[in-house]
């Protein structure tokens, strides 16, 4: 019979080892448009000729190690009786180590080794599109399509973890204008994956122990942004918003003219159509952090905005969202009067605004929790000139707290994936 | 003579937290959370710019998250370089001072302060400032004047006056430090904040063009801050990560979606800063640069930040564009390796490490933002149709903190 020594200078070093795993095994896990993650959220995606609008989809591997991911399309389009369709369409992605790739929304991408961009030995950069190793095939979106891109990163055999090696950006042309904004990643730990295709968004954020598989959504979003129908201010300066009828000198209202009217001022919409006219409205589009896709069940939030202006005033308005939505800020409260809206210059009285948007649980009769109400989002802002003439900007919005920790992990986000 | 037995288990016990105190008390890797979507008490916007006669100006954006009045310190830092020849002459390389000039770098700190109060909004124009102009609460006024306006319970923006940027053009940086009543910076993180780059020039035919981005925060650690001018990233404050990520078009790549020409320009500011020294040489800094593109393939390319570096990426690694030159093939860009020319896929990952240059006083960390600028015209810089700003990704710990020293 062998005799195994006991080592005990050994067993000293593995009690301190021991030890040194149970301190490490905190770990950081945090919502984030900045850092690699486990899940990419990218909630606004376009391919609609109605605004002539494309999306491109920039993913990368951060890591040194091939990395895998499920993908789900989320078709918000609304259907005949304008609900959002919530219809998903789900593929499978790969990259190798530190590979970035990308794909046209409208166009997809499909494996093709062939299809480089080399001729007579010179690289002709407009053929370059499906160039570079082919990250699976992706399929094009349905026409129309509105709505969001999530993906989720597996291992080899489809289970999701938490290796938190993705990053990604959506670049938005909308008639030739540009806007980009960062996914929003959603970090996972070492837990991630252990219920299965079931994910929960359970663990608290900004560190501590491992107690939970992903990062918990957000307590609140916080959007600065300027009052609806404000002119941007350079674009006043400048001599390209209102300008007065006698003197010619920039305009928002009458009251900035000596005398006679501000010709040309901010407007918001015409006949029922927002057509900003010097004019700066911000836009949100806001994804519940809840989705089953297996059953495919929409999430629903209720959501509760809080304005404040420069003077420190406060404000207040409410609104449902199911599955997904963007909108005018103004459109939350006074869609067919824009200038009356709690958002507007109007009401408010300032060039700028802090809104803060928190999310409720939607609660039945019996106080049973019927929907969870974790919120993700990114803003967009159009800025006009007296002609019309737009440009348009894309902003990541600010976060704070997390749903976990606030709710005493009473209520936890998921995300359901359909079996495979 | 007493003989002491060596106890084998001890030992090992104390061999390995010999280690692990090592680890723990020694100059390691300090902990980074550099921030664009949180609230912090430092802001970083690492790029603003001014040029009147083109139309462009800056809106900077900036509130006070939390329910209590917030003070702050902020610090322009004017980056225009200018020609030894004629120092009202704005530059970008020798090029562009004529015979016998020298484009000489620059680094000028204007520095001011303010009061916000509970969860109030402000923006201003870095033209026009804010406070400055303002009479009888006309012009460019902060809103609560105390005197005019004041907010619940009597909250004004006492003391407070945001100066013009000091030239147009104009480009550099602003950073704002959160502090108390009696400006010693504090261990609270309550500013958020955004840039809108603006270009609407008197040609009212062509749409105007915005793009935007958050201001990077730099999170301060509770109980960490000794209140002194020191602010120490990594300690005191969450550190700069150790390597910016970011994902881009290779210049003059086509998008597939309208044809334009894209070019992507790289805005890097030190995460060290002197403002009291104002030594623009201290904080001196090589860049590496790892481009990998959608074969896998992997460059190398590597250049120096001084004070503030904008720089389209194609001239990270060929000679840099004055600013008269508009053609795209000028200055070897196609031969770059940011260049889609030498890449042959559209979009590449490229990993920037500020290199760590031994200092014990300081690290090495860098901020970045970048801009992608889309044309009409491939071979004319000239031609941009639109623009769009986005934050840089980060990774990563920094082994020697960072330290931003405010007069």
């Amino acid at each position: 019979m062998r005799t195994v020594k006991w080592n005990a200078c050994l067993s000293g070093l593995c009690g301190i080892a021991a030890a040194l795993g149970v301190m490490t095994a905190s770990a950081r896990a945090d919502v984030t448009t900045e850092r690699g993650a486990s899940i990419l959220a990218f909630p606004k995606v376009l391919a609609n000729a109605g605004t002539d609008s494309d999306t491109i989809i920039q993913i990368t591997n951060i890591s040194n190690s091939m990395v895998h991911a499920r993908c789900f399309y989320v078709n918000a389009q609304l259907d005949a009786n304008g609900q959002p369709l919530w219809q998903e369409t789900d593929f499978n992605i790969w990259l190798t180590k530190q590979q970035p790739t990308h794909w046209q929304v409208s166009a997809g991408r499909f494996v093709n080794p062939n299809d480089d961009c080399f001729e007579n030995n010179q690289i002709v950069p407009d053929q370059c599109d499906g160039a570079g190793i082919d990250p699976g095939a992706v399929p094009p979106v349905p026409t129309d399509f509105i709505g969001e891109l999530k993906c989720i990163e597996v291992d080899g055999a489809g289970n999701p973890i938490g290796g938190n090696h993705l990053k990604g950006e959506a670049t938005i042309k909308t008639g030739g204008d540009v806007v980009k904004y960062n996914a929003v990643g959603i970090e996972g730990t070492e837990l991630a994956g252990a219920t299965g295709n079931t994910l929960l968004l359970n663990q608290p954020a900004g560190g501590g122990d491992v107690v939970g598989q992903y990062n918990a959504c957000p307590t609140t979003l916080i959007v600065n942004h300027f009052a609806e129908g404000v002119t941007n201010p350079v674009i006043l300066a400048n001599e390209r918003g209102g300008t007065c009828d006698v003197g010619g000198s920039p305009c928002m209202t009458v009251d900035d003219c000596s005398s006679g009217p501000c010709v040309n001022g901010p407007a918001i919409a015409s006949n029922g159509v927002i057509a900003p006219v010097s004019a700066t409205l911000t836009d949100l589009t806001l994804v519940p952090c809840q989705e089953d896709f297996e059953n495919q069940i929409p999430g629903q939030v209720k959501v509760q905005f809080a304005i404040y202006n420069e003077f420190e005033e406060r404000f207040s308005a409410s609104t449902t969202i199911t599955c997904w939505a963007n909108f005018s800020l103004f459109q939350v409260d006074a869609p067919n009067n824009p200038e009356r809206s709690v958002f507007s210059f109007g009401t408010l009285g300032s060039v700028a605004a802090q809104t803060r948007i928190r999310s409720e649980s939607i609660v039945g009769p019996g106080g049973e929790i019927i929907n969870s109400g974790g919120l993700l989002g990114v803003a967009g802002v159009t800025h006009a000139d007296a002609n019309g003439l737009v440009a348009r900007t894309a902003l990541n919005i600010h976060i704070e707290g997390d749903r976990f920790t606030d709710t005493n992990g009473d209520v936890i986000d998921e995300i359901v994936l359909p079996e495979h | 003579m007493r003989t002491l037995k060596r106890n084998p288990f001890l030992s090992g016990a104390i061999l390995g937290g010999a280690f692990l105190m090592a680890g723990l008390v020694g100059a390691g890797p300090v902990s980074a959370d550099v921030t664009s979507d949180r609230a912090a008490a430092i802001v970083v916007f690492p790029k603003l710019v001014l040029n009147g006669d083109d139309g462009v100006d800056t809106i900077i954006q900036l509130s006070n998250t939390s329910e209590n009045t917030v003070h702050v310190r902020c610090f322009y830092v004017n980056a225009n370089s200018h020609c030894s020849n004629d120092l009202s002459a704005i530059c970008n390389t020798n090029a562009d001072c004529g015979i016998g000039g020298l484009c000489l770098p620059g680094w000028n700190e204007t520095d001011f302060r303010f009061t916000l109060t509970p969860r109030q909004p402000i923006a201003w124009r870095i033209s026009s400032g804010l406070g400055g102009n303002c009479v009888a609460g006309v012009g460019d006024c902060f809103p609560l004047d105390g005197t005019t306006h004041v907010g619940p319970g009597g909250a004004f923006n006492e003391d407070s006056r945001i100066p013009v940027v000091p030239e147009d053009p104009f480009i550099g940086e602003l950073k704002c430090v959160q502090v108390g009543e009696d400006e010693a910076p504090i261990d609270e993180n309550s500013l958020k904040g955004e840039a809108t780059i603006v270009t609407a020039d008197g040609d009212d035919s062509d749409a105007p063009d915005a793009r935007a981005y958050n201001a990077i925060g730099i999170q301060a650690v509770a109980g960490a801050n000794d209140g002194d001018n020191t602010l120490e990233l990594g300690t005191e404050y969450n550190g700069c990560p150790n390597i910016l990520i970011l994902d881009h078009f290779f210049d003059d790549a086509v998008e597939p979606i309208d044809g334009a020409s894209v070019r992507t320009d790289l805005t890097l500011v030190p995460c060290s800063q002197n403002f009291e020294l104002q030594d623009q040489a201290l904080f001196d800094t090589t860049v590496q640069f790892l481009v990998y593109n959608e074969f896998e393939q992997r460059f190398s390319a590597s250049t120096r930040v001084r004070c503030l570096r904008e720089i389209p990426l194609s001239d990270i690694d060929t000679a840099q564009r004055p600013l008269s030159d508009s053609v795209a093939s000028n200055t070897g860009d196609l031969r770059s390796i940011f260049n889609v020319n030498v890449q042959g896929t559209l979009t590449g990952q490229t990993r920037i490490r500020g290199v760590d240059d031994g200092s014990a006083d300081h690290g090495n960390g860098l901020l970045a933002v970048a801009e992608e600028f889309h044309r009409t015209d491939s071979a004319d810089l000239d031609t941009v149709r639109a623009s769009a700003a986005f934050n840089v990704h980060q990774v990563g710990v920094r082994a020697t903190p960072d330290v931003i020293t405010i007069p």
